[in-house]
């Protein structure tokens, strides 16, 4: 069974770009222990030539066409900009 | 007594009264139960055959001009610049919405106490929860605050909290309901579903917000008839009863009691129970909770503080990124987008998410066969009734209580509770799951056990005497 370690949890934050406090990363790796011991149970199962099921849908979906259309909305979807510079969103640098 | 009407009870009373009556109610009560993050207070009001009956809907459907939070510091302030499909499909038939109902954050949770804001309680007792993840709806309606409401469902969150607060919740097969507007937490699990009073007033909310939609390319337009042959019996009939069920360790003593109840009165209609052997069911909590945060730890990165949402301010962009999704997502939405990355990562992807993949494959051949023979799957729709806010903290003690209700998201088919008995004098759930597309069976069979229920006064559903 694997064991969970601050390496790996520290590991997993980067890759979630989420930064955990020092507690909340002894938390999370106790109940990521927890967690995965239960999902051991999976380990029972004979899944051979079995297809992964990433959805129940089984056919083919429609996709509408690719037109440009006029939003109406705009300034309402401004309205939600968190910092914004005549009409453009702002952001922090990204070297900084 | 505006409490206690149902959609259709709504039909013959004066439209103009019925929202001065919710509000009067939501007044009242709602300090008490907790159920709104937002009351709206100038409602829109359309005309249509429904016009001026008050509805609630779920935090994390988009409302336009509406704040939609999800229960989340990330997104306390977001309001949406477009309706969901399913609300816009309500408001266009004349439904008032006057709410915006709490949830656990993301729908992640059962009880409701994982708001961001606050705990919802369970009008029967509010000492106890009203389930989740659609807690506030629930307990919205089964208090009479408004007639009825929509929930989301990814495993169980319409229907656990329609059992613990003793109302009607219906998931309906996956690909019927546009998932457009609905923040997405596992895409290929999430559902949209009516809470109401009746099994009716869930097949005709379900009339109108089921169908095709250009902007969900999973909605089939498959034409589903929810109502007409509804009232039809149910003689003859075949239902399944997982032996699993007697099986799970912590399933409560009187809810087994209740259900033997709902085996003799699935007889008295004349149909035929069987117990069956479904042996990949005891996965389906171990394979749900791979699934539900990959997906999640997926879904949740869009929100980085870029385009709308919390912020918090750092001089570089990547650190803006990591304080602000620390901030603003709650504990249980931070395990699961740690377990999910885990899970999704390059090294552990094919032990943990693909292996989930084809255990869900295998679970779906396996309820599908059995609802090949059977019309139906019958199960109750938790092991326990509500429990005290606070009781519960371990997070895998949580995901356990899932074990009835994951399987149908799993496989995509449509699952119903409806309200059969109280245990402790709080209400429990008998959950009815069908085929892929058999919703309107589903439904009938419902109806069948709201007619006949001993726990129901001529068919209606008992509601609480909210104690303020």
């Amino acid at each position: 069974m694997i064991k969970i370690d601050e390496k790996l949890i520290k590991h997993l934050e980067a890759l979630a770009a989420l930064e955990l406090t020092p507690q909340q990363r002894k938390s999370i790796e106790k109940d990521m222990q927890e967690i995965l011991g239960y999902m051991e149970l999976l380990n029972e199962v004979n899944v051979d030539s079995i297809d992964p099921m990433y959805t129940p849908i089984e056919n083919s979906v429609d996709l509408r066409e690719d037109l440009v259309r006029e939003s109406e909305c705009v300034d309402l979807i401004r309205s939600n900009f968190p910092k914004e510079r005549s009409g453009h969103i702002v952001v922090p640098g990204i070297h900084a | 007594m505006f409490e206690k009407m149902t959609i259709e009870d709504c039909l013959n009373y004066n439209r103009e009264e019925l929202i001065t009556q919710s509000y009067e109610r939501i007044r009242s009560i709602d300090p008490v139960i907790k159920g709104f993050i937002t009351v709206v207070e100038k409602p829109q009001i359309n005309d249509g055959p429904y016009r001026g009956i008050p509805i609630a809907i779920k935090d994390n459907i988009a409302t336009k001009g509406i704040k939609t939070t999800c229960a989340s510091k990330i997104l306390e302030n977001y309001v949406p610049p477009y309706d969901a499909t399913c609300v816009k499909r309500l408001k266009d038939y004349g439904f008032v919405i006057l709410g915006k109902t709490n949830m656990d954050e993301f729908a992640m949770g059962s009880s409701t106490e994982r708001s961001a804001f606050f705990a919802t309680r369970n009008p029967w007792d509010t000492d106890c929860v009203p389930g989740g993840s659609s807690g506030g709806s629930a307990a919205v309606v089964a208090s009479g605050q408004v007639v009825a409401a929509l929930g989301s469902d990814t495993g169980g969150s319409v229907r656990q909290p329609a059992s613990f607060c003793g109302v009607v919740g219906f998931k309906p097969t996956y690909g019927l309901v546009s998932r457009y507007g609905l923040i997405a937490f596992a895409s290929s699990l999430d559902q949209v579903g009516p809470i109401t009073k009746s099994v009716r007033d869930a097949a005709l909310m379900m009339e109108i917000i089921a169908g095709k939609d250009p902007f969900d390319s999973t909605t089939v337009s498959r034409k589903i008839d929810f109502l007409s042959q509804i009232e039809e019996d149910i003689h003859g009939m075949k239902f399944a009863v997982p032996k699993e069920v007697y099986e799970y360790e912590q399933l409560d003593g009187e809810v087994a009691e209740r259900f033997e109840e709902v085996i003799r009165t699935a007889q008295k209609l004349g149909a035929m129970v069987e117990r069956v052997k479904i042996p990949s069911m005891k996965y389906a909590v171990a394979t749900y909770y791979v699934i539900a945060p990959a997906e999640a730890s997926s879904n949740l990165a869009r929100y980085d503080g870029v385009k709308y949402g919390l912020r918090i301010e750092e001089t570089g962009l990547r650190d803006m990124y990591m304080k602000t999704r620390n901030a603003g997502f709650g504990e249980e939405v931070r395990r699961r987008i740690v377990l999910g990355t885990f899970t999704l990562s390059a090294a552990y992807y094919e032990a943990y998410f693909n292996k989930a993949l084809k255990v869900r494959k295998i679970i779906a051949n396996d309820i599908n066969q059995v609802l090949d023979k059977f019309d139906a799957i019958l199960t109750p729709t938790s092991p326990i009734p509500a429990f005290k806010v606070g009781s519960i903290s371990d997070p895998l003690t949580y995901y356990l209580m899932d074990i009835f209700t994951v399987p149908a998201n799993l496989v995509g088919i449509p699952a119903i509770s409806i309200p059969f008995g109280f245990v402790r004098n709080k209400p429990i759930g008998l959950q009815i799951m069908g085929k892929r597309f058999d919703d309107g069976k589903v439904l009938r069979i419902a109806r069948n056990f709201e007619k006949t229920s001993p726990y129901n006064d001529n068919g209606r559903i008992r509601l609480p005497v909210v104690r303020i």
